[in-house]
C-alpha cells in the first residue's frame, strides 16, 4: 500500500509518513503513479518502454536502479521500519 | 500495452531516466534559491563541440585565438590608458604550448622565464634576451651566464645569486643590469615572503646598497610577486607604494634611478575558487580596478618626470585561463551508495590539475532536456582523488555524450601528467574559425622514450 504517498502529475510527491518532499523526473513520476496505481513492480520495463521512447535493456536498467534507489530513501518497503520513523 | 513500441503509430515521450531527488531545507541563502538556469555549451568560437569530437577524438584541450588576443589587448589597454610606460611579459609556466606562447609575443608581449628551460623555449620561439623577463629562485651559473651574455633581464632572488652575478660580471669584464626580487607585506593571507629580499625588514635597501657597492652590478628594476589569484586589488596598491618607496630610497642611497618596476603577475581569471560562495565571473574585480591600484600609486610616489620608471606585469593566468576549453565524453554513470548521481568521464585531474583549486564549469553540449540533478563528475583515473567536480547540476546524460569544462587554459597544459592516461591532443580556433592541431594526442613512445632498459632486463 503506498497511500501515504502523493504525487503530483508534475514530479511533486509529498511522504506523508515522513513529511518529506521530492521531486520526480517525468518518467520517475510515470513509474511510482503506476506502482501507487497498483501496478506490479516486474511489468514497468513493459509500460516504460511502451511510453517513453527507450530500449528495453536500458529500461530494465532504469527501472531497476529506479526501484532500488526508491527503496534506499524509504519510498517504498521499509514496512517494518514504519515505527522507526514515527519515533 | 496491446501495440507494440516500434509501431509508427505509437508517439512515444522523449526519455529521460526515472529520477528522484529529495527536497533539502534549511539551506536557504541570501540568493533566493534562484534556479541556476540550464546550460549548455554546443559550440566553441562558432565551432560545434561534435564537430572537435569527431575530428579530433575526446578528450581534447581546445584553446581559443580570439579570447586569447581580446583577454591580452584588454589587459594591456587598461593599464596603458593610465600609464605611460607598460610592458607585458607572458609568464611561460602558464601554458607552455607554442601556438599560445606565440599569440602574446605577436601582440607584443615578452617572455617572463623561471628556468632554463623555459629560457631556451622562449630564446627557441625567437623572443631576444632583452625581452625576457629571467625569474624564478633557481638559476644554475651556465644559464645564467648565458642570459647575461644575450642581455636578458635577470631577478635575483637571494643573496648567492647575486655573489654568482657578481663574480660572472667581474670574468666578463662589464657592469650588469638586474632586478632584485622583493617580497613585503601587502595586508593580504598568506603572505608571500618566500621569494626576494623582504621589504619591510629593510633587508632590501641593504641589499641594495651591498650590489651598489660591490661595483659590478647596477640596479636596474625592482620586482614583486605578491600573491596569487589576487582578489583585492588594494593590496597591489600597497605593493607598488612600496615598490616606489624602494626605488626612491635606492636613488638617494646610491644615485642610481630604477628604470622597472615590476608587479609579477597573480591576476585572478574567471575561475571559481571552490572556497568561493558566489561564481568568480561575478565576483572577480575588474582589470580596471587593479590597473587603476597600481598605476595610481606609482603616480602618486614622487617620481620625477623623466624618472617614471618602466611597469612590467608578468600575466599567465589572467591572459589565457578563459581561453581553454576541456571537451571529454561521458564514460558510464553510477549512482553512489548515498543515492548521489555520478558520472565518468575519459578526462581526469591527471589533466585538469586545477580542478583541486576551482569549481569548473561542466557544461553538456547538447542538453536534451530532463531534469537537472546534482552529479559528482568523475574522471577515467583509478584513484579516489580523480574527481573533477565534487557536485555540480547536470541533466540526464547519456555514455558518449560531450561535456565541456572551463576555463581550463591555465596550468593544466603546463602540469598534466602522463599518470595512468596519455595526454590528450591540444586544437586551436583561429581568428578565422580555421581548427589546427597544435599538439598531437601522445603515444606509448612519448612516456616510454627516455626510458633505458639494461641488457639483463630485457625479456
Amino acid at each position: 500500500m503506498l497511500d501515504h504517498l502523493a504525487l503530483s502529475e508534475s514530479g511533486f510527491l509529498f511522504d506523508s509518513r515522513t513529511g518529506l518532499t521530492y521531486t520526480l523526473s517525468k518518467s520517475g513520476t510515470f513509474l511510482l503513479r503506476a506502482l501507487i496505481d497498483g501496478a506490479d513492480a516486474e511489468t514497468l520495463p513493459e509500460r516504460l518502454v511502451a511510453t517513453f521512447d527507450v530500449e528495453p535493456p536500458v529500461a530494465r536498467k532504469d527501472v531497476e536502479q529506479f526501484l532500488f534507489r526508491l527503496t534506499d530513501i524509504g519510498i517504498l518497503g521499509h514496512a517494518d521500519a514504519d515505527d522507526e520513523v514515527a519515533a | 500495452m496491446s501495440r507494440l513500441p516500434d509501431d509508427p503509430s505509437v508517439k512515444r515521450l522523449p526519455y529521460e531516466p526515472p529520477t528522484i531527488i529529495a527536497h533539502k531545507t534549511g539551506l536557504a541563502n541570501k540568493f533566493g534559491g534562484a534556479p541556476a538556469g540550464r546550460r549548455s555549451l554546443p559550440r566553441i568560437e562558432g565551432v560545434p563541440v561534435s564537430e572537435l569530437v569527431e575530428r579530433f577524438g575526446s578528450p581534447l584541450f581546445v584553446f581559443s585565438e580570439h579570447t586569447l588576443r581580446r583577454t591580452y589587448r584588454e589587459v594591456h589597454r587598461a593599464f596603458a590608458l593610465r600609464y605611460p610606460k607598460v610592458q607585458l611579459a607572458w609568464s611561460y609556466k602558464t601554458n607552455y604550448l607554442d601556438a599560445v606562447c606565440r599569440v602574446f609575443h605577436q601582440e607584443g608581449a615578452w617572455a617572463e622565464v623561471v628556468s632554463e628551460v623555459e629560457y631556451a623555449m622562449a630564446r627557441r620561439l625567437g623572443i631576444p634576451g632583452s625581452h625576457i623577463l629571467f625569474n624564478g629562485p633557481y638559476k644554475p651559473e651556465p644559464a645564467l651566464r648565458v642570459a647575461i651574455e644575450e642581455g636578458a633581464h635577470i631577478h635575483i632572488d637571494h643573496h648567492e645569486e647575486l655573489y654568482t652575478i657578481e663574480k660572472i660580471a667581474k670574468e666578463l669584464g662589464r657592469k650588469v643590469p638586474v632586478t632584485l626580487r622583493i617580497n613585503m607585506d601587502t595586508g593580504i593571507q598568506p603572505r608571500w615572503d618566500r621569494f626576494g629580499f623582504n621589504y619591510d625588514n629593510n633587508e632590501a635597501l641593504t641589499a641594495i646598497r651591498r650590489l651598489h657597492t660591490g661595483g659590478h652590478l647596477v640596479l636596474e628594476g625592482l620586482h614583486a610577486h605578491i600573491g596569487t589569484f589576487m582578489l583585492d586589488p588594494q593590496a597591489y596598491a600597497r605593493g607598488a607604494a612600496k615598490l616606489a618607496d624602494l626605488a626612491l630610497a635606492a636613488k638617494r642611497d646610491t644615485g642610481v634611478a630604477v628604470k622597472t618596476i615590476d608587479l609579477g603577475g597573480g591576476l585572478p581569471s574567471r575561475a571559481t575558487l571552490h572556497a568561493q560562495y558566489g561564481p568568480g565571473a561575478d565576483t572577480k574585480p575588474p582589470v580596471d580596478d587593479y590597473a587603476e591600484a597600481i598605476t595610481g600609486a606609482l603616480l602618486a610616489a614622487g617620481f620625477p618626470q623623466d624618472e617614471l620608471p618602466t611597469l612590467l606585469l608578468e600575466s599567465g593566468r589572467a591572459l589565457v585561463d578563459e581561453a581553454g576549453f576541456m571537451i571529454t565524453r561521458v564514460a558510464g554513470h553510477k549512482r553512489l551508495a548515498n543515492g548521489t548521481r555520478a558520472i565518468i568521464v575519459d578526462a581526469g585531474v591527471n589533466v585538469l590539475f586545477t580542478s583541486f583549486w576551482y569549481r569548473h564549469d561542466v557544461l553538456p553540449a547538447v542538453d536534451r532536456g530532463g531534469m537537472l540533478e546534482e552529479t559528482v563528475v568523475y574522471g577515467p583515473l583509478c584513484m579516489n582523488i580523480d574527481v573533477v567536480r565534487p557536485s555540480v547540476l547536470l541533466p540526464p546524460l547519456e555514455a558518449g555524450d560531450a561535456l565541456v569544462i572551463r576555463p581550463v587554459g591555465a596550468y593544466n597544459v603546463t602540469q598534466a601528467m602522463q599518470f595512468i592516461r596519455l595526454r590528450p591532443a591540444i586544437v586551436m580556433i583561429g581568428e578565422n574559425k580555421e581548427i589546427d592541431l597544435i599538439r598531437r594526442e601522445e603515444v606509448l613512445d612519448d612516456l616510454k622514450g627516455p626510458e633505458l632498459l639494461p641488457d639483463r632486463l630485457k625479456p
